[in-house]
């Protein structure tokens, strides 16, 4: 049984999906709803042995299933999660649950549609995060596109046309370059490595230390433009902030919380131990456009009058905190910025469903629109501010932990690169608090502001997962931590060899003994 | 004197002999049915084909055999390839039957001449000599020009088949100027024979002489004017427009198919000492193409005519196939069997995406109301949803995501590219790919996401179950084809053997 639960996880949505598709009138729109619900929740309870039956000391792929695919190119199905992918896939199907509930009443037409496009967003991001192969990863990663695609320009704002088309093209350009950079690494693998067609992963990694620099480099650079859009790194942020405005809110919950993970996990499962020359090399490069990407997200998000592009704008600086960690190439940095990634999915997630709640009852999202809240609307407030505050990285809450632990692997790589993150963390506190103060304190002046009602028992339902995953994180990270600790151990120790053979006469392996000659 | 009597075997041959004897009972019983029964005449046509589907299978695997002097070879990559050619035409005889009964153009010649066209390909197939090579080519020309100009009563297809048999004609023109200086330098029309004159004692010099290189420039032009490639590209997007829907469908992927294997086998088996010349031609052609036609798809508003130019843009990537099979080592050229399998396989799936598209497009039209302009689709995804999905799964495919045949046959094509370290031809046609997604889109963004007008007629689909089958079993291949291509790619991998 063991063996089937992944791809059980991966393709129960699926399924329901084709149930729905098939089975369901559009006009029954409780049923629909109901039975969506059913699918997550039961996905959900299927992924907790992924928790309680995790063993946290092997760094390996556990609940590994392997299916000959098209064995003339290579091509195996082949699943399994680590310490990397766990908490990721489980991240997925909590906030699937959380996206379908909050959707109930926010969308209104074509619901049959859209929920079939949601349940079909899940298997492609849970397949995502499980496949081993990458011929089976780019897979998914592709399908992905196409529901987001429906869900942002159905069910957008005024512009969805345009968003829809840009988040669908700019990802995807992104991603044939990577398709190259697939194919380059399968080759090499032909050449330096084990000799044989295969696009297994585990069977890639060794033939990473082999591939002369010069190659290495230049599928460094093609995994990069597919991962760095869509994580999305600056330069390659534009099409975040078009997409997130537009999309309805479970589009963002899922974009926000999901989707961009699949970048910053994609560094981490593929670049990192994959091509780990390359990866040293650039550093620099790296944390330069993270660090950018930390202080101009904050800057730009400090100037929103929306506050879902405010919230979509401090994306782009979390994430570059996440890939700052990522590439301080050392425990604590990669650490760090895997539990960052979930918490990211956590509170960012939650922004969005707060934000989605304001709008569903104003139709509008001008901070100048609301004020004094905090009296009209205590429990929304109080939800808001420990959202906003796990956000800003308050001890005590989950933000704090991944933080830290990213400024602790950003200083032992280099104090330079930690000073300038501590500055993207100042002013991350301080266009949240002053998106706080303007919406929830002073004078609640305008009279569409004193007919708002007070979130729901659905609303509160939905939102308490989150809160109390803010608190679990934020005072006892140790069960997440235990669970990376031994995956991210591996990654760092793979990422740390010696210099890459220069030309390709020179491809024998490099000695372990070489390994502790790092770059910084 | 004495006269040689060739040695001919007609078994070897069966495919298209079968396919003379089903022209001849199609031509006879045509005059035996009335105007409204004509049906028939495309049912027999269909099963027919079938038959010699079978026929042609059985020859898989029997080894290279040679006849009518050695102007004919029967190996496994004319049988790969005849599979496809039939199978195309058994495809579009189906997606034709309602067609032709809404455009009033139920004749039987019709039939006759889709059969015409493909006992040319078949021949072209199997030429193994410039001669019988041209003949195949001459005899699937002037059938296609018949065909787009069918719709005798629409001037858009008279004006279609009048540029594209001008056009025509003087690419065959070209070609035929090309075969008679190769000849002349070499003293052969055979293909076997042009390689052997070309690496034999004098070779060096004959391949040095610019009448030569002259010849491979006529050779490149006269089959870029066949397969479309820009800038000989012109006469496509208007025959393509303007010619009977499964026509359009028919000749785009089974010309691009048979004209595809001549150019195969007269590169790579006459001309490998001068891979390097035709082969840099090849690449500039290639980037051209892939470039052109997916850019200038973006502006139609036409249907069909964005197809057409997608279908410029597809020719481009099956070039890039067959530059990047193409390496040089050592002032020789070496051609890897994978890319030449991953080119069989690209014309395998875009057989099925393409008919499929285009069986779309012959799926909503009805009789005043064609449904080829962008704009007829608004809502259709929301009205029928499981047409709109189909539709999706083509644009899919022809966009090469997954999980469909585009996205695999895309993977092979710059998999060769990559192993055969053909970078900048991979980067540039993967970029010019991901653009295609932007029109294949706006197709399915105006399908779901924008209401119909107000004044716009209802959506109707024929009911026609032929077209049902057709575009069932197109959908069932494309999704299978890109989950499970492990049986063709090895089909493919075993044509090529012979080849090279």
């Amino acid at each position: 049984m063991e063996n089937y639960l992944l791809s059980l996880i991966a393709f129960v949505p699926l399924m329901g999906a084709v149930i729905v598709m098939l089975f369901f009138k559009k006009e029954k729109t409780n049923a629909i709803k109901g039975f969506a619900t059913a699918v997550a929740v039961v996905d959900f309870l299927l992924s907790i042995p992924l928790w309680t039956h995790f063993d946290s000391s092997e760094a390996g792929f556990q609940f590994v299933q392997k299916m000959s695919w098209i064995p003339s190119i290579g091509v195996s199905y082949f699943v399994g999660v680590d310490g990397i992918s766990v908490l990721l896939v489980l991240l997925t199907t909590i906030t699937m649950i959380v996206a379908i509930a909050s959707s109930y009443t926010a969308i209104v037409e074509r619901e049959k549609e859209y929920y079939v496009c949601l349940l079909l967003m899940a298997t492609g991001m849970l397949g995502t995060f499980m496949a081993i192969d990458i011929f089976l990863f780019y897979v998914f990663f592709e399908i992905t596109l196409v529901p987001m695609y429906f869900l942002i320009g159905i069910w957008g704002g005024t512009r969805k046309l345009y968003a829809a088309i840009k988040f669908f093209l700019y990802t995807l350009f992104g991603s044939v370059l990577m398709l190259l950079g697939i194919l380059a690494l399968y080759f090499a693998n032909l050449k330096y490595g084990t000799g044989t067609l295969t696009f297994d992963l585990t069977q890639l990694y060794s033939v990473g230390p082999n591939i002369p620099i010069g190659l290495q480099s230049w599928i460094f650079l093609a995994f990069f433009i597919g991962f760095a859009i869509k994580v999305p790194m600056f330069p390659f942020h534009t099409w975040l902030p078009d997409a997130h405005v537009e999309a309805p809110t479970a589009g963002s919950v899922i974009l926000a919380g999901i989707l961009l993970k699949m970048g910053t996990y994609g560094f981490v499962r593929f670049v990192l131990p994959v091509l780990p020359q390359a990866s040293q090399l650039f550093v620099p490069f790296m944390v330069l456009l993270s660090i950018i990407g930390i202080i101009y997200g904050a800057l730009v998000a400090m100037a929103q009058t929306d506050v879902k592009k405010l919230v979509a704008y401090s994306s782009v600086s979390h994430l570059g905190f996440v890939m700052l960690g990522v590439f301080a190439l050392n425990e604590q940095g990669v650490l760090g910025g895997q539990l960052q990634m979930i918490n990211h999915g956590i509170s960012t997630g939650a922004l969005f469903l707060l934000v989605g709640m304001v709008y569903e009852r104003r139709h509008t999202r001008e901070i100048s629109e609301f004020g004094g809240l905090s009296k009209q609307v205590p429990i929304y407030s109080t939800i808001f501010a420990i959202t906003m505050l796990s956000s800003i990285g308050l001890p005590g809450l989950n933000g704090f932990v991944g933080e830290f632990l990213i400024l602790l692997g950003a200083f032992k790589a280099s104090y330079i690169y930690a000073a300038f993150a501590v500055i993207g963390i100042v002013l991350g506190a301080a266009y949240m608090l002053w998106l706080f103060q303007r919406m929830f304190f002073g004078t609640l002046d305008n009279p569409e502001n004193q007919k708002l009602t007070d979130c729901n028992p659905r609303e509160i339902a939905y939102m308490l997962p989150m809160i109390v995953l803010m608190f679990w994180i934020g005072l006892y990270p140790r069960p997440f931590l235990a669970r990376m600790e031994a995956s991210v151990a591996k990654v760092v120790k793979m990422v740390n060899v010696a210099k890459a053979p220069q030309d390709t006469k020179a491809a024998a392996l490099p000695k372990a003994g070489n390994s502790s000659e790092k770059n910084f | 004197m004495s006269i040689v009597i060739p040695d001919i075997s007609l078994s070897i041959a069966a495919p298209e002999v079968g396919l003379a004897i089903l022209l001849c009972i199609v031509l006879i019983a045509d005059l035996f049915t009335p105007l409204e029964n004509k049906a028939a005449i495309g049912i027999l046509s269909f099963v027919g084909v079938l038959i010699l589907g079978a026929v042609a299978m059985s020859q898989w695997g029997e080894g290279v055999r040679n006849t009518f002097s050695g102007f004919y070879v029967a190996d496994n990559f004319s049988v790969f390839v005849k599979l496809v050619i039939i199978t195309t035409t058994a495809i579009s005889i189906l997606l034709s039957l309602q067609y032709v009964k809404v455009e009033q153009i139920n004749y039987g010649e019709f039939y006759g001449m889709i059969l015409f066209a493909a006992f040319g390909m078949l021949v072209m197939a199997s030429g193994s000599d410039l001669i019988s090579i041209y003949l195949g080519l001459e005899t699937m020309s002037i059938s296609s020009y018949v065909l787009v100009s069918f719709i005798r009563h629409d001037p858009l297809s008279r004006e279609a088949g009048l540029k594209y048999f001008l056009m025509g004609a003087f690419a065959s023109g070209v070609l035929l100027y090309g075969i008679a200086l190769a000849y002349g330098m070499t003293g052969t029309t055979s293909l076997t024979g042009i390689a052997q004159a070309l690496s034999g004692p004098k070779g060096a010099a004959i391949g040095a002489d610019p009448v030569m290189t002259f010849a491979l420039i006529l050779f490149v032009a006269g089959f870029g004017f066949k397969l479309a490639l820009v800038p000989f590209h012109m006469w496509l997007p208007d025959a393509y427009t303007g010619a009977p829907t499964p026509i359009t469908a028919f000749m785009s992927v089974a010309v691009k198919m048979a004209t595809v294997a001549a150019v195969i086998r007269i590169f790579f088996v006459a001309f490998p000492e001068l891979a390097g010349k035709w082969n840099l031609l090849l690449w500039l052609l290639a980037v051209f193409t892939m470039i052109w036609g997916n850019v200038a798809a973006i502006a139609q508003t036409n249907l069909k005519r964005m197809l057409a130019y997608s279908s410029i843009a597809h020719a481009g990537y099956i070039l890039m196939g067959i530059v990047a099979t193409t390496t040089i080592v050592a002032g020789k050229a070496v051609f890897s069997a994978q890319g030449i399998s991953a080119v069989l396989f690209y014309l395998v799936a875009y057989m099925v995406t393409n008919l499929g598209a285009f069986g779309m497009i012959i799926f909503v039209c009805r009789k005043d109301y064609r449904g080829d302009n962008i704009e007829d689709w608004r809502g259709v995804g929301q009205a029928h949803p499981l047409a709109g999905m189909a539709f999706i799964v083509f644009f899919l495919s022809l966009g090469g995501l997954p999980p469909t045949a585009g996205f695999v046959g895309k993977l092979f094509l710059f998999g060769t590219a990559i192993q055969n370290e053909y970078y900048w031809l991979a980067v540039i046609g993967i970029l010019s790919s991901a653009v295609s997604v932007y029109y294949y889109f706006r197709v399915v963004m105006v399908m779901y996401m924008e209401p119909r007008g107000a004044n716009q007629p209802a959506v109707e689909f024929s009911l026609a179950p032929s077209l049902y089958v057709a575009l069932a079993v197109l959908v069932l291949a494309t999704l299978y084809l890109g989950l499970f291509p492990g049986s063709i790619i090895e089909a493919a991998k075993g044509s090529v053997a012979s080849l090279i």
